[in-house]
């Protein structure tokens, strides 16, 4: 029987810096850890002695580590220890020499499976799809939108320039700050993922948009103010959570959770602000219904006599509003530009 | 400590008398070399006109009194005008907007009158007419002969003098002349052509006799000498009603909302069941409906606009004051014609959308509750248009509210156009009437 491990340094990512084998024919297998060239794992940490501790396997891959009488010990399962005793490591193998981390495995440790890689045959693909389809939509709603507002053709044509170019720059911004991340997460930046996240993004949320005030208007649809924001605020939850899973070590569960957490409470807090505020104007209150061009009116109105009825309903709401600001709000400022 | 007041603001109050002292006397030493420079340059009619208003101011000094208002237990005055005896028990008249904080908020102001002669004693407020801005008072202690009204009275062209306290510098007569009844008004007034000053308010308005034939109300202060009167009938009205009305200090709320819901009524009585219409752009729009409703149109001259807009706002002029951002009774509508010969459906109506953005409405948070709504499309005279009823209630007045309609055309590819109309100080079912008046008036007949 033979005892083998291999000593892995880890840096503060957990990412092997080094890689150590050691193995025996007999019972045992050793090595001694500290910064003098005699060590057989060799580490440059001021706070590790010449020679500081000792790790040994025995054939069954129990893995024991004894502190050669440091001055600083060394950390196991959290418990810092001196001298003498040698402490057992658990099924991680993970302890602390000094500033340094250290990870024992030995051939009890269970392998995963191969995990079959299709990243080559599809997904990289259809990732450069993807971000191709959503940088196209999202300049081709841009500059609709940047056409629908201007009226010249000079003005046109500043009015694109400047916006796409702002688009451009403060998106390469914001997928350069997720590629630094991923780097040091992971060592690899992933510039297409996050390219691919934005643009997609991007161009969800403007056809949203775009999509919600045609319907409105031809529709006539009077759709509650707050779905705006909330497929708003959906659309960035499932951006972030994918920046998040793709940018940091931390588990897909709480990428999501944080994901949805942040615009959740953002847009709830803003959507809050504003239903506090003192903005009591109608076009704020009531007016939800866009302009469209007459071709695109679906649906007839109703006939002024129905809609005189239907009014009378405005007195007793009145009323509740006075209850309520009497209630909620008995003595407000009056601003001084007000009337 | 507070009282005494900063003795920095003192000494400056000091130096301003001193200059207004000396102001005055310079004018009364100026005006004997003013009649030697008119005997000189035969301008006759000057000389006589000042001993007219000599006399009359001595003859109508005992009966007027200068009317101020103090809030809480402070010596210092809030407010003042100015107000005069109608009977020969101490009941004088002035004007409502003089009392109105007063009536409004009992327990935070009082009033005190003060005579010519230096006498003061405390004011209490009998009957209200806020439509036609008067007030019946009661002054202590106090009741000197009253001064003789004269109903129906106003001529074009007659010598008029007005009576009062202006700005604190003590009881002055202006001489000015009556130009008449005012045409183009909702509240009957008297168009004087003489100076009214802050403070003037709630004096009389006399003819060349003495008689009284106005109560002095408001001047403009962008206008040079463009001042009215109430006519003294209404002041002989109120003084009959007071008779059998007596002002309850603690409904005098109910009072004040139940006089607004009369005037407003009587404003869309007075506009009829059917408003006239003028075309633009193929629509039939409300328009002037009275002769006291001013109507203003303007447009962007410039013609290569993409599009071109025009406006036509009219306004009736009939608010009355209860307060800082507290005027009631106005009612006022425009509209706003956008048309474009060059521009796709498309951005035309991102045109109108953002058009639509620029119009809204404010208002005190204080005195008025947020706007309840209704949108919705509308199929109106020919055409379909979006159209949004508003009501909202007064805070502290019941039984009263603001009417607002907005409409925007849906029908135009090249032309449309949005219109606003606000009723304030309504009850709901006059003024969802009336929406429904101005919004039967609209029609698409290109």
């Amino acid at each position: 029987m033979e005892a083998v491990m291999i000593v892995e340094v880890l840096s503060g990512h957990h990412r092997v810096r080094a890689r150590h084998r050691f193995a025996a024919a007999g019972e045992v297998a050793c090595c001694t850890v500290g910064r003098s060239v005699a060590c057989d794992v060799v580490l440059d940490d001021p706070y590790v002695a010449a020679v500081h501790a000792r790790i040994t396997v025995d054939a069954e891959g129990h893995v024991t580590v004894t502190d050669l009488e440091s001055v600083n010990g060394i950390e196991v399962g959290g418990l810092r220890r001196h001298g003498g005793e040698p402490a057992e490591l658990d099924g991680g193998g993970v302890f602390r020499v000094g500033r340094s981390r250290l990870r024992v495995r030995t051939a009890r440790e269970a392998v995963a499976p191969e995990r079959a890689d299709r990243s080559e045959r599809w997904s990289r693909g259809a990732e450069r799809n993807a971000l191709a389809a959503g940088v196209v939509v999202s300049i081709a709603v841009t500059a609709f939108q940047v056409w629908t507002t201007t009226t010249q053709p000079r003005e046109l044509s500043t009015a694109l320039v400047t916006t796409l170019l702002a688009l451009l720059g403060l998106a390469g911004l914001w997928i350069a700050l997720w590629a630094l991340a991923s780097r040091v997460a992971f060592g690899e930046s992933r510039w297409l993922r996050h390219a691919t996240i934005v643009a997609l993004a991007y161009a969800a949320s403007t056809v949203m948009g775009g999509f919600l005030s045609v319907v409105n208007g031809s529709l006539g649809l009077h759709l509650p103010s707050a779905v705006e924001p909330v497929l708003f605020g959906i659309t960035v939850a499932v951006a972030l959570s994918a920046h998040l899973v793709n940018a940091s070590p931390m588990r897909a569960r709480f990428a999501l959770a944080l994901g949805v957490t942040i615009p959740a409470v953002i847009i709830a807090a803003v959507m809050w602000t504003q239903a506090r505020g003192q903005n009591r104007s109608p076009s704020y209150v009531a007016d939800r219904d866009h302009v469209v061009p007459p071709a695109l009116v679906m649906r007839r109105g109703v006939s002024l006599e129905r809609f005189t009825t239907e009014v009378t309903d405005l007195r007793p709401r009145a009323d509740a509003k006075r209850a309520f600001v009497e209630r909620e709000d008995p003595s407000p400022d009056d601003e001084d530009e007000t009337d | 400590m507070s009282r005494a007041g900063p003795p920095g603001r003192a000494v400056v109050r000091g130096i301003a008398v001193l200059l207004l002292g000396v102001t005055c006397s310079a004018a009364q030493t100026r005006l004997p070399t003013d009649e030697t420079d008119a005997v000189s340059q035969p301008v006759p009619s000057a000389a006589s006109a000042s001993i007219t208003a000599r006399l009359i101011l001595d003859r109508v000094r005992p009966s007027v009194i200068q009317i101020k208002g103090f809030f809480g237990t402070n010596t210092a005055e809030a407010f003042h005008g100015s107000g005069f005896a109608v009977t020969d028990r101490g009941v004088f008249i002035t004007n409502w907007h003089v009392v109105s904080d007063v009536v409004l908020y009992p327990e935070k102001y009082r009033l005190e009158y003060r005579t010519a002669a230096g006498k003061t004693g405390r004011v209490s407020v009998r009957a209200i007419d806020i439509r036609h801005d008067l007030a019946l008072v009661d002054a202590e202690g106090f009741a000197p002969p009253p001064l003789r009204l004269r109903p129906n009275a106003a001529i074009g062209g007659e010598r008029a003098y007005s009576v009062g306290f202006p700005l604190d510098v003590g009881l002055t007569i202006t001489e000015g002349i009556s130009n008449g009844r005012v045409e183009d008004s909702f509240e009957p007034r008297v168009h004087y052509s003489g100076a009214l000053n802050a403070g003037m308010s709630g004096g009389p308005g006399l003819d060349g006799a003495g008689h009284v034939i106005g109560v002095n109300v408001a001047g403009y202060r962008a206008s040079q000498l463009v001042s009215f009167l109430v006519p003294a009938e209404h002041a002989v009205r109120l003084l009959v009603d007071a008779k059998k009305l007596a002002l309850d200090v603690k409904k005098a709320r109910d009072e004040v909302a139940r006089q607004v819901r009369a005037h407003s009524d009587a404003l869309l009585a007075a506009l009829g069941p059917k408003l006239p219409t003028q075309n633009h752009h193929g629509y039939e729009l409300p328009s002037k409906p009275a002769a006291f409703v001013e109507c203003r149109a303007a447009g962007d001259p410039a013609p290569d606009k993409p599009i071109s807009v025009e406006r036509v706002a009219c306004d009736a002029k009939s608010a009355i004051y209860l307060g800082r951002n507290l005027q009631p009774g106005g009612l006022s509508f425009q509209h706003e014609l956008l048309s474009t010969r060059t521009l796709d459906p498309w951005r035309f109506a991102h045109g109108m959308q953002a058009a639509k953005g620029s119009d809204d409405v404010f208002a005190s948070p204080r005195h008025l509750a947020p706007f309840a709504c209704k949108q919705k499309n509308v199929e109106l005279g020919g055409f379909t248009a979006n159209t949004t009823i508003c009501l909202r209630a007064y805070r502290k007045l019941d039984g009263i509210y603001d009417l607002y309609v907005r409409v925007v055309s849906r029908n135009g590819s090249r032309q449309g156009f949005l219109s606003s109309l606000i009723v304030t100080g309504v009850t709901p079912e006059r003024g969802l009437a009336f929406a429904q008046t101005y919004l039967d008036a609209m029609q698409w007949k290109p």
